[in-house]
């Protein structure tokens, strides 16, 4: 007996050593920001970086010629001024620009890490972003060796590009990571390990990469060789949490042990309940419905495409499948956060909003049967991505096409790249599709339906759509481009190329001791550049 | 002995063989590869892509030179965390797994024995019952079930007593393993119990328990040094496959609890179709499984010499 009561109080004694053991003091959090994010960033070389993870960490990080300012405005980075003619661009460095070892970031940087892109044994995805630049296609294709690209350094401080046509938008491409400078010295000497660890890599931004625990944690911390750094007033940027659970997340929130943290469905409903003010964010991606406009498929009839289209309510698809507010109805290819001459594009060259009319769309679908000689609606294969959302909304639009047109959508749920593989292989009538930015110009959207884009699934192929695209590439004038894109999304809205659902918002909770955070629709997404702890 | 344990590992290294084998090929014929992403690229760059990943190779060229590089240890670099090499990503993620895996095993088998060799001493009686129940909901409820209920537990705790008195998520410390360990355990920990209780009933009506009754032994000196110790061999047989479960698996519970473990970086790999991740960590839990399997074989010789494999 006496055994069991002895057990029984070391038991109990170890329990509250553990408890107390636990008892942490309120740490003083001081300039610090703690975040967690969903994923590990899968890579920090920015030669091959893709993914949202990775560009949020490199915009903190790393510099390249330009970057984005609290109001998403192009001002100057390592350059700090630059000469745009119609086809050249000269850059002058600043000089007191550093790399994280004391070393001056200089055009040669630019010169080596642009050739390096454009190489083909790098393999990086995003080389194609480069093309604006003379001889940039031709390397990336092995037709020349990169030293042919036109990108001199005049001197340390001065870069010289020549473009292959006038690019309006070139001064937005140099603020994208896949743009950043390179050491020559030092990626030569980390060879294959460049970027594996937070000790192989160099940094000229803002923060440095202290610490790096592969899918566990990161912690960034102020940068003092950086120029600017009077005007950083965050010390630590500290990711203790990665997690892709949601939920998790937003109990870190709550328990308070991150500033920032999105919300979604699932969580949206328990923020409102708790009371907490939450932002809203458009964050620039837009999801549409992809045609194949191959022959034999029933997409291919115009008739079809208007049917669907005039019983689809972008409206009511916001408000009521996925009703995250922040979401925008879809209406035109070209989403609402791009910017036109001088304000917003889609305020300077608005676009009707979508009026449902059941009547006409049977008429068109009476149309379509006859000249497809069918007797009855057929069936439609549709490709979707596997996750709640897309759930919901393939069994919303299931629905509608079966109660107003009769049609039988086959949903086709594939994982990401299975996914993939079925849109490359054409292999559906209609994809649920989404396109984000990928600098803030128009034309990241208005080329997407080219005979060229291989982008463009559905293979749709206008020579009047080609044209006004090369026409628009070819000329520096805002008014006369933002024009010949009025045009395209006119011509995409009257051939039903493709059928907005609707632009993506993000819906957010940032804690209230830290002011200045700043979201970004291209790019580096949220920064904390300019954020600022308010106690 | 010793040509009864070389006989097993050229056994072994045959069975790794023909695992990674049938993993390279199916992994091949799903749709699909690892450098496809949403933004599409021209033919020429993806001839280009492809060509260096050496994935335009044809397929039993790639096959050879994989069995070549992995003869020498070399697994390859990931395809989508591009400057980690898969022996990296092993030797850093394992043992956060192995620990979890350990820890969640010391729970199941200690709760394991205690549980099952209850309900057998006292079987049909109430906590016979009580146990049982509880045991039926470890076997039947899924494991991210209990892995959610784990972590509201401890948001409750935490709130209850007004700090953080374990961690919600992360890892580092051993408050951080305390309830994913457990989660971790609960479902081993069931079947093992179940297991034990039919064990010890087994043994109970055995001659030498009888005769340890009939000499006037008390009845925890049965229970200790007779039942027990046979009651938990078949224990020690399962003990190998539910190592390397455990130690190599687990993906919800490193879900949940933000775990940097060996299991999320399996799933991601698949999903991401990343071959050489895919291949490098089939082979090693194969490797890993296949090993446990043979020291158990080997230890329950040395535990039990009625059933001493011979040669």
């Amino acid at each position: 007996m006496g055994k069991v009561l002895n057990s029984v109080f070391h038991g109990a004694l170890l329990a509250a050593l553990i408890v107390f053991g636990a008892c942490k003091q309120d740490v003083k959090l001081g300039k610090t920001v703690r975040l967690a994010f969903a994923e590990e960033p899968p890579t920090l070389n920015h030669l091959l970086v893709t993914d949202q993870v990775s560009n949020r960490v490199l915009g903190h990080v790393m510099e390249g010629l330009t970057r984005y300012d609290h109001k998403n405005r192009i001002i100057p980075a390592v350059a700090e001024k630059w000469d745009l003619e119609e086809k050249k661009a000269t850059f002058y460095l600043r000089k007191d620009a550093k790399w994280s070892d004391g070393k001056a970031v200089t055009a040669h940087d630019f010169v080596f890490s642009w050739r390096k892109v454009l190489e083909p044994k790098t393999a990086s995805q995003y080389s194609f972003i480069f093309y604006p630049i003379k001889n940039a296609q031709k390397i990336n294709t092995g037709k020349l060796s990169s030293d042919q690209l036109a990108v001199k350094a005049l001197d340390d401080y001065t870069l010289e590009v020549h473009l292959e046509q006038p690019c309006p938008y070139f001064l937005a491409l140099t603020a994208f990571s896949t743009f950043l400078p390179l050491r020559e010295d030092f990626y030569k000497d980390r060879g294959s390990r460049y970027a594996a660890e937070a000790s192989d890599l160099l940094f000229n931004g803002p923060f440095k990469l202290t610490e790096w625990k592969h899918m566990a944690s990161l912690k960034m911390e102020k940068n003092e060789s950086y120029w600017n750094k009077a005007a950083v007033n965050i010390d630590v940027i500290d990711v203790p949490y990665i997690t892709p659970d949601n939920r998790s997340r937003f109990n870190l929130f709550k328990d308070n042990k991150i500033d920032f943290v999105e919300l979604n469905t699932e969580t949206i409903d328990e923020a409102v309940k708790g009371k907490h003010r939450f932002k809203k964010f458009a964050e620039g991606t837009l999801f549409y419905m992809q045609f194949n406009f191959a022959k034999g498929r029933v997409t291919a009839n115009k008739n079809l495409r208007k049917a669907i289209k005039l019983v689809f309510d972008p409206v009511t698809f916001v408000n009521r499948v996925e009703s995250v507010p922040g979401n925008l109805p879809g209406i035109s290819i070209i989403p609402t956060t791009l910017k036109g001459v001088s304000g917003r594009f889609r305020e300077e060259f608005p676009m009707p909003v979508p009026k449902p009319d059941l009547a006409l769309a049977k008429k068109h679908m009476a149309l379509a049967l006859k000249e497809l000689g069918l007797s009855k609606a057929p069936s439609i294969h549709w490709l979707t991505g596997d996750n709640p959302t897309s759930d919901k909304q393939s069994q919303f639009i299931q629905g509608l096409l079966k109660k107003t047109l009769g049609i039988e959508l086959k949903i086709d749920k594939q994982i990401f790249k299975q996914r993939i593989a079925k849109m490359h292989a054409k292999d559906f009538d209609i994809v649920a599709a989404g396109w984000g930015p990928d600098y803030d110009d128009v034309m990241t959207f208005a080329d997407l339906f080219t005979s060229w884009n291989e982008n463009n699934h559905g293979r749709y192929k206008n020579a009047e759509y080609d044209q006004i695209i090369r026409e628009a590439s070819a000329t520096l004038d805002a008014k006369k481009r933002m024009v010949l894109f009025d045009r395209i999304q006119k011509i995409v809205d009257r051939d039903i190329v493709a059928l907005p659902m609707y632009e993506r918002g993000k819906v957010y909770l940032t804690s209230p001791r830290i002011k200045g955070i700043v979201r970004n629709p291209v790019g580096s997404d949220p920064s904390f550049i300019f954020a600022k702890i308010v106690e | 002995m010793l040509r009864y344990v070389l006989k097993r590992i050229l056994a072994s290294l045959l069975t790794i063989f023909f695992v990674a084998t049938a993993t390279f090929f199916v992994m091949h014929m799903v749709p699909g590869d690892p450098l496809a992403d949403t933004k599409a690229t021209t033919p020429e760059i993806r001839a280009q892509l492809m060509e260096s990943y050496g994935l335009d190779k044809p397929l039993w060229e790639q096959y050879k030179i994989y069995l070549k590089n992995m003869a020498q240890g070399d697994f390859g670099v990931s395809y989508t965390q591009k400057n980690r090499s898969v022996n990296n990503i092993l030797k850093e993620h394992f043992p956060v797994s192995a620990i979890l895996g350990v820890l969640a095993l010391i729970f199941a088998t200690l709760g394991g024995v205690l549980w099952g060799a209850l309900t057998a001493l006292y079987r049909n009686k109430w906590p016979d019952y009580v146990i049982m129940f509880f045991v039926i909901l470890g076997i039947s409820v899924p494991n991210f079930v209990f892995a959610g209920l784990g972590q509201l537990l401890i948001l409750k705790v935490n709130a209850f007593f007004g700090y953080e008195v374990m961690p919600v998520l992360g890892w580092g410390t051993f408050l951080h393993m305390l309830m994913p360990a457990l989660v971790l355990g609960l479902g081993t920990m069931a079947f093992l119990s179940r297991l034990m209780r039919s064990s010890m009933l087994e043994v109970v009506n055995t001659e030498y328990v009888r005769t340890a009754r009939s000499k006037g032994l008390g009845q925890f000196r049965i229970f200790w040094a007779h039942q027990l110790r046979n009651a938990v061999l078949p224990i020690v047989t399962v003990l190998g496959p539910q190592i390397a479960a455990i130690t190599t698996g687990g993906f919800v519970v490193e879900y949940v609890f933000g775990i940097p473990g060996l299991g999320r970086s399996f799933v991601t790999a698949v999903h991401q179709l990343d071959y050489t991740v895919i291949m490098g960590l089939t082979v090693f839990y194969s490797a890993f499984l296949i090993l446990m399997i043979m020291v158990v074989d080997i230890v329950y010789g040395f535990i039990d010499p009625r059933i001493r494999v011979e040669a």
